[in-house]
Parts: structure tokens; C-alpha cells; sequence
């Protein structure tokens, strides 16, 4: 039997740990009050540090990315938007912008009062759009190898591409008032096309933390 | 190495969360399975078909991903199909050219209240139901009830960027959107309920591609499986008496895998469908019920490479009514109904053929106070100018305060499955695209299917949330369950592009026996679903046709699922499935039609589905995240469907 690649595999294992700790202190033990009760916005730059074969052909800009995250039941819950440009290393090729929706979880440690390292996953979807390079002809209606004009350019996607992706971050968080916060962490996307695109990032930001309103905690919960 | 994640997932699972609070599941009934609302609503389903997942010993095969053909616990090859269909009491063909279609009810997983299957033979409705039975019940609307709801499915390995970098590069399926939208009202005594249902999925896929391209010189425009059902249900219930009424139409338009051909052909079909059913108490001790339904199936014009359009409308209605008397123990049943099925050609060269099918049954149940449970029924029928006859004994037996034991042995006599050569006249509508090209022989003749079954089932409920069923089961078939038809494609030049198909000859006078064993092991607490179910089966004597049509059954099917919720209203489940190879033959024509790149043998795997499932505001939004095949093995269910890899899914619900 065929199984799964190292990076699933990596994931898989990740999370069999989580459910083993989560199953040896069920969750249903811990109170469910302090879910959802704040909320906490991160606003950060990102830039790509590392080198694969993606690289001959493009190079990844600065990005931003925004990302709000709450208490769960266990951890923390996130969810989040973030931009990625990329620009064309040949001419064969077209740049393309990225933006990386997601959903994540991730496990807070509190180092000091003041001292936060959290670390998680993400997954989600990864849209990158290609319209320069339609425009410019370079691949016309062919785009993958499947005609791509009028109703199937609406069908299947046109000049644009969407792809699953996982990813894990971390990140270590300095509390600098009661309610604000700078950050700064690391983060891997695997973006699961056929060539996997795997991109290390480097973040920064400001935090802002929030206490939820009643009448959203009681919708969350 | 490679399976220490599965195996830590799977223990870790397993072993965690014992010494929670332990309701007690339903003892249940051997041999029959039932899903539950919240199982249904958090088992990470998108789709109705994705059902057959959680069936016990039930096959699937898809060559598209969205329609499949299924096999309960070996009563019947998975491409005949034959399993029976009921939605809230309603006998539903939901058949697209003679096969069930799951998908083409208007209900969402999420609207069920729950599932009853049948994996042994029983009767229903005064017919012997000898293939499986699946009985959807949805909600019932509690005053004003709306409804809206949305999923997207995303596979991967599609080319993104690399797409200007691979000119070979070739986009893969996209699952969805599908969508579901609900307007209903309802008191205790009555209420109606409207549901549409849309859903698609993008065919883009190189073999279906280069299969459906070379049939039809380009791509298809709208280069997608569509699915659009509406569906108005009503209800009324009086003192004596309760009444369903449901009518609908369906809109399908489909790339149909045709086993015999090898290769899809683009199909559009439009069917309305309406039926009701109910009861009435003539006395105390007498209930009159009835049941009717009627739909139609019309195959839309296509416009193709030879500019052919079809002309082909299948009707097929169905009535019986029933008379129950109970006094004491004893409750007698006596049912009448007739089926009747017409397809119509608009050629004049193929015309009309005609089946009609009239039953009479009798049905005797005895019920002891201890639990004994005695029911036979004994089924005349008669199909055209042949008569048949079926029958059914079902021993029930408490041998101890939590063991059940159920013995069904059934038996059926049928007259051939069309003598008018209905599936004949089905297929040649379909071959209208080809008509000079494709000379189409008609079976000499057609023998009568005659299969019996036996069925011990066990089950013990030990309490502290264990329930464990287990049994063997044997089958034999003897007589044709499939017509025989010769395709000879004598011009393949244009069509096929230089390939020549041959001739195939499709199954026929299906003789064999099948042995089959399962355990399933169910245990409930307030926080953990856990369920394991685990069917062997093989086939012995059998001939070159009954080997066919097995194929894609394999000997080993091992179903985990793992439900966690540690609150109300957030749940992760885990449900895994790992079958042993199985073997493909006479699929010679797929294999060319596709540059021999399908293996006539299709390897084991392991499916892992992971989903988690959060409702939030009292339940008004739920939302569900699902990782199928997480372990991103590539599988197929069948020679000419495609690989199939992880995919990632977001579902969403709005209910007010």
C-alpha cells in the first residue's frame, strides 16, 4: 500500500499527538468558558527565506498577511488572510499574486508574563492569479493543457488557480501594553500543486487583543 | 515507517477517552444498520453518496466521483445496482439508465434524521428487497424552517503556476460548488417542505477527457457533471389515518460510463417524479396502506461531433396496496401492486417496449412477548407472459437477555430480467451517436435469474456502549442477472482515433456462489463514536461472467470511524477504509480506449478521512472542514475512473 509523503506524514503525526493529549485530558474536562472570550488581531509583513526549484522561475516578494485568533476549547483558533507577489525570474513565465486563506489552530505556551510562543497549523485554500500572462499571450486559452476560453475559463478557472494548502507556524509573542503586542515567527506553506510549491516565511507584526463581545462569544460558543 | 502515523492516529483514537459517562446504544436489529442525526450531520459528508462510506460491507465504484453504483454485502454485482431506495416511506427510482443515484435525491446529508439499511434481504412493500435497502428519513419541519447551504471541494495536484512551465500539465477535478436551500412548515399533524438541491463536478480529468474528446472531437462547452433537483415533500397525519405526498423534478446532466463500451458518453436528462404513500385504520385491528409513484426520465438533445440528438424517454410507475390484520402475536400483510416501466425511442426503426410487472404477496409474522420474531412472505409474480415466485423466512430469536440471532433465508425465481429486451432498447437509445457506425446484437436468450441467500447475523450488547454484530452470510447465483448485448464498432477510425475497440460481449448467465463473513463492533460514550466493521467475502465456482461481475468487490474491507465531541457543539472525526486489491476483467475496452494505462488488477488502500465540525449560534451556522484521503494515497474504484488524491472540503449551513 501506498502511503502518504513525508510532509503529511509530519502533519498526521503532529496531530495524532494532540489527539493523544487531547484524548488522556479530554477536552469535555476543560471549561468551556474561556472560549472564544478574546480575540486577537495580528497585522504583520512576511518574507521568504528559503530556496527550492520554484525559485528558478519566480521570486517571491515582501507579503502581508492578517490573521485573528481566539481561545478554543483547547489552544487557540485562527483564521486569516495573507498576499503574496510573486515576480517572474524568466521571461517564459508570468508573475502572479497570491492570497492565502486559512484556518489554523495552534498550541499557546506563556513563557513569562509578558512572553508568548505559540505553534500550530494551518490549511486552507491558496488562489493565485495569472492575468498578466493571459493577456500577453503566452499561453492563451491553453492554460494547462486544457482549453481554457469563455464558459471553461468560468468553469475551470481561467487565469486563475486555487489549490489546497497546509502549513505550520510559529510564533513568539512580547506583550508591550495590556492590550498590544509585537510578534514576530516563521511560517511553511506547502501549496499541494502537482510541483508542490514550499515556501518558508518570515513574519513580523503588532498584535491587538480584544475582549469578544458578549452577544459574538455566546454566537461562537 | 510509513503507516506510524495511521497507527498512532488510529490507537490514540481508540485507546483515548475511556471512563467517560456510557449511554447505552439501541440494541438495534441484526442485520440492519442505522445513522443516526448526529452521526450523519458530523461524519464529514458532502454528499449522500459519501454514505455508502458508513455502510457495513457495502462496495462503491465511481469512474466520475459522482455517481457510483454500490453493492450491499454481496447480494448483487455493484454495476447492476439493484439495491432499493426509499426517502420518508417513498419508493424512489432515482435511476439514471436503470442505475440508483444517490446524489440525484434532493436532501443533504445534513437534512437526515437518520438512515435505516438493510444489508440482508427483507421485504418491503410487498416486494422482496434481495439487494440492500437504504431508507433516508429527513427532518420533519418544526414550524417555519429555512435553510441554505454550500460546499467546495478542492483536489490536488493541479498545475498552478507550473502550468506555463509544463505544457503537459493538466488541471484536476474541482468537486462542487454544490448547494442546498430549504423552505418548510410544520406542525405535529402536518407540514410541506420544499428542497433544492445543485451541485457540480468539473470533469477534467485527462481519461475521462481524452475519452469524452475522442467521442465528441472537442470538449463539451460545459465540461461538467450537473445536477439540479427540486423536491416538495407534504405530510398530514389524522387520528386513523397519515398521508405523504412528494413531487420533484430533476435535471442531470452527466458523462455516463458505459461498462460495455468502454468509454462516456454525454448524457442530459430531465425527470419529473411524484408519488405518495400512507395508511388508514379500517377497524382496530386492519390498516389499509398504499403506495404509488411515477417518474420520468427523458434524455435531452446533445449536439455532438455527428450532430446526432437523442430522442429517448424511459417512464416508470409503480402501485400496490396492502392490507395488514393483527390479533395477538399474529400480523398478517396481503400486498398487491404492479410495476410498470416503457421506454420510448423517437425513431421510428426502434419504437416502444413495454414491461410490466404484477405481484401478490403474503406476508405472516409471529411476535412472542419474549422478543421471538417469526416472518415469511411468499411473493408470486408475473412479468409479461412469465411467471415468478420469491420467498422469505426471517427467524428473529432473544437466546439471551442482550443476544439476538437472525436467520433470513430468501429465494427468488424470477422471470428473465426483460424478455422485451428492455435493457436492449435502453442501451440502443443510447447509441444513437453511433448508429451507422455500432451493430448492436441482442442476447439469443436470456436465462432466469434464480439466487438464493443465507444470513445468520448475531449481535450482543454487553452494555457500557458496546454493540457487536458478526456472521456469515452465502449467497449463490444461478441464471443470467444481466442481459447480454454484442458491440461491434466496425468504423472506429474518426471517433476513436485510429483505435479499434472489437467486439465486447457483456456479462451473462451469472452462476456462482459468494461467501461472505462480518464483524462490526459499535461503542457510544457521551464524548467518543467509535465504530469498526470488518467484511470478507469471495466468490467460488463462478464463471467467466459472475468473476466480471464481482470484480471491484474486494475480499477484505476494513471501516474505522471515530467520531470526538468533547462539547455540544464541536466535533473531530476520523473514518478510515482499507480494502485489499481486487481484480478488473473484461474491461479490455477501457484499457484500450485509454493507451492501456488502466491495469486489469487495481491495487489495496487506505482511505483516511479527517473533518472537524462546529456549530455555532445555537446551531443557526454550521461549518465543516473535511481532509479526504489525508493520506493523499492515489486509488481508484474502478480501471476507468482516475486517480483520486487528498481533497480538501468546506461546507457550510444556515438554518433558521
Amino acid at each position: 500500500m501506498r502511503c502518504c509523503p513525508a510532509s503529511i506524514r509530519l502533519l498526521l503525526t503532529s496531530v495524532t499527538a494532540l489527539v493523544v493529549a487531547g484524548g488522556a485530558v479530554p477536552l469535555q474536562a476543560q471549561s468551556t468558558r474561556g472560549a472564544f472570550e478574546t480575540m486577537t488581531i495580528h497585522v504583520g509583513g512576511a518574507t521568504n527565506f528559503n530556496r527550492t526549484a520554484f525559485h528558478r522561475f519566480w521570486q517571491p516578494g515582501q507579503g502581508g498577511d492578517v490573521t485573528i485568533q481566539t481561545p478554543f476549547y483547547a489552544g487557540q483558533v485562527e483564521t486569516g488572510l495573507a498576499l503574496h507577489q510573486y515576480a517572474a525570474a524568466t521571461d517564459d513565465v508570468p508573475a502572479f499574486d497570491a492570497m492565502q486563506m486559512h484556518v489554523g489552530w495552534s498550541l499557546p505556551v506563556t513563557l513569562s508574563p509578558r512572553l508568548q510562543w505559540q505553534t500550530g497549523f494551518r490549511l486552507g485554500n491558496y488562489y493565485m492569479r495569472f492575468g498578466d500572462a493571459v493577456q500577453n499571450g503566452h499561453v492563451g486559452c491553453d492554460l494547462g493543457g486544457i482549453k481554457r476560453c469563455g464558459d471553461d475559463a468560468a468553469t475551470i478557472g481561467g487565469d486563475s488557480e486555487s489549490e489546497f494548502f497546509m502549513g505550520l507556524h510559529t510564533r513568539l509573542q512580547v506583550r508591550m501594553a495590556p492590550t498590544w503586542s509585537v510578534h514576530t515567527g516563521a511560517y511553511l506553506m506547502n501549496a499541494y500543486t502537482h510541483e508542490r510549491i514550499r515556501l518558508v516565511y518570515f513574519s513580523a507584526g503588532i498584535s491587538y487583543t480584544v475582549q469578544t463581545p458578549d452577544w459574538l462569544q455566546v454566537f461562537l460558543r | 515507517m510509513r503507516h506510524t502515523a495511521l497507527g498512532l492516529l488510529a490507537a490514540g483514537l481508540l485507546a483515548a477517552g475511556v471512563g467517560h459517562a456510557q449511554p447505552s446504544p439501541s440494541p438495534g436489529r441484526p442485520g440492519v444498520q442505522v445513522l443516526r442525526a448526529d452521526d450523519l450531520a458530523r461524519a464529514g459528508l458532502v454528499r449522500l453518496s459519501d454514505l455508502f462510506a458508513l455502510l457495513d460491507g457495502w462496495y462503491a465504484l465511481s469512474t466520475d466521483g459522482f455517481s457510483w453504483r454500490a453493492s450491499a454485502g454481496g447480494l448483487a454485482p455493484a454495476h447492476t445496482a439493484r439495491w432499493q431506495l426509499y426517502v420518508d416511506g417513498h419508493r424512489v427510482d432515482a435511476t439514471v439508465l436503470d442505475v440508483q443515484n444517490l446524489n440525484l435525491v434532493p436532501l443533504h446529508p445534513s437534512q437526515l434524521d437518520s438512515v435505516v439499511v438493510h444489508h440482508v434481504p427483507t421485504v418491503i412493500d410487498g416486494r422482496l428487497a434481495g439487494a440492500g435497502v437504504i431508507h433516508l428519513y429527513s427532518h420533519r419541519p418544526d414550524g417555519l424552517a429555512a435553510r441554505a447551504g454550500m460546499m467546495l471541494g478542492n483536489e490536488i495536484d493541479d498545475p498552478g503556476p507550473y502550468a506555463f512551465t509544463d505544457p503537459d500539465a493538466r488541471n484536476v477535478d474541482r468537486v462542487g460548488p454544490g448547494y442546498v436551500a430549504s423552505l418548510g412548515y410544520g406542525t405535529a399533524t402536518a407540514g410541506v417542505e420544499a428542497t433544492y438541491r445543485q451541485d457540480y463536478q468539473h470533469v477534467t480529468r485527462r481519461p475521462l477527457w481524452d475519452r469524452v474528446f475522442g467521442v465528441y472531437g472537442r470538449p463539451h462547452p460545459l465540461n461538467r457533471v450537473m445536477q439540479q433537483s427540486l423536491g416538495v415533500q407534504a405530510y398530514a397525519t389524522g387520528s386513523r389515518s397519515r398521508h405523504r405526498l412528494q413531487v420533484g423534478y430533476t435535471r442531470f446532466r452527466d458523462y455516463r460510463f458505459l461498462d460495455p463500451l468502454g468509454f462516456e458518453i454525454a448524457t442530459d436528462h430531465r425527470t419529473p417524479f411524484a408519488g405518495g404513500h400512507g395508511t388508514l385504520a379500517l377497524g382496530r385491528a386492519t390498516t389499509l396502506s398504499y403506495r404509488v409513484g411515477y417518474r420520468r426520465e427523458r434524455l435531452g438533445e446533445w449536439k455532438n461531433r455527428v450532430d446526432h440528438t437523442f430522442d429517448w424517454v424511459e417512464g416508470r410507475g409503480h402501485a400496490s396496496v396492502a392490507l395488514r390484520y393483527r390479533r395477538g402475536v399474529l400480523a398478517s400483510t396481503s400486498t398487491l401492486g404492479l410495476d410498470r416501466r416503457v421506454v420510448r425511442t423517437g425513431r421510428a426503426s426502434f419504437g416502444t417496449a413495454r414491461l410490466h410487472t404484477g405481484h401478490l404477496a403474503q406476508e405472516v409474522e409471529v411476535r412472542q412477548p419474549s422478543g421471538l420474531l417469526l416472518r415469511g412472505a411468499v411473493i408470486g409474480l408475473l412479468q409479461a407472459r412469465e411467471a415468478g415466485l420469491e420467498a422469505l423466512a426471517v427467524a428473529h430469536v432473544p437466546v439471551a437477555a442482550r443476544r439476538q440471532v437472525r436467520l433470513t433465508v430468501s429465494h427468488s425465481d424470477r422471470p428473465a430480467a426483460d424478455p422485451d429486451r428492455l435493457g436492449y432498447w435502453l442501451y440502443r437509445g443510447y447509441q444513437v451517436p453511433w448508429a451507422e457506425r455500432t451493430a448492436i446484437t441482442p442476447a439469443p436468450s436470456l436465462s432466469r435469474p434464480r439466487t438464493t441467500t443465507l444470513d445468520l447475523t448475531g449481535s450482543y450488547a454487553p452494555g457500557g456502549g458496546w454493540l457487536i454484530e458478526a456472521g456469515p452470510a452465502w449467497r449463490s447465483f444461478a441464471g443470467g442477472l444481466d442481459a447480454v448485448y454484442t458491440f461491434g464498432f466496425v468504423d472506429p477510425d474518426d471517433i476513436f482515433r485510429g483505435r479499434t475497440l472489437g467486439t465486447a460481449v457483456y456479462r451473462s448467465h451469472l452462476r456462482g456462489q459468494v461467501w461472505r463473513g462480518h464483524v462490526a463492533v459499535t461503542h457510544r460514550t457521551a464524548v467518543w463514536r467509535r465504530h469498526l466493521a470488518y467484511a470478507w467475502q469471495r466468490h467460488t465456482a463462478a464463471d467467466a461472467a459472475a468473476v466480471a461481475g464481482w470484480a471491484g468487490q474486494p475480499e477484505h474491507l476494513l471501516r474505522v470511524h471515530i467520531g470526538y465531541d468533547p462539547v455540544p457543539r464541536f466535533s473531530l472525526n476520523a473514518r478510515l477504509q482499507v480494502q485489499s486489491a481486487t481484480a478488473w476483467p473484461g474491461y479490455a475496452a477501457a484499457d484500450a480506449a485509454t493507451d492501456g494505462v488502466y491495469p486489469d488488477r487495481l491495487p489495496p488502500y487506505a482511505l483516511l478521512d479527517l473533518s472537524a465540525w462546529k456549530a455555532f449560534g445555537g446551531g443557526v451556522l454550521e461549518v465543516m472542514l473535511l481532509l479526504r484521503n489525508a493520506l493523499n494515497a492515489p486509488y481508484r474504484t474502478h480501471p476507468a475512473a482516475p486517480e483520486t488524491r487528498l481533497t480538501f472540503f468546506v461546507q457550510a449551513q444556515l438554518r433558521l
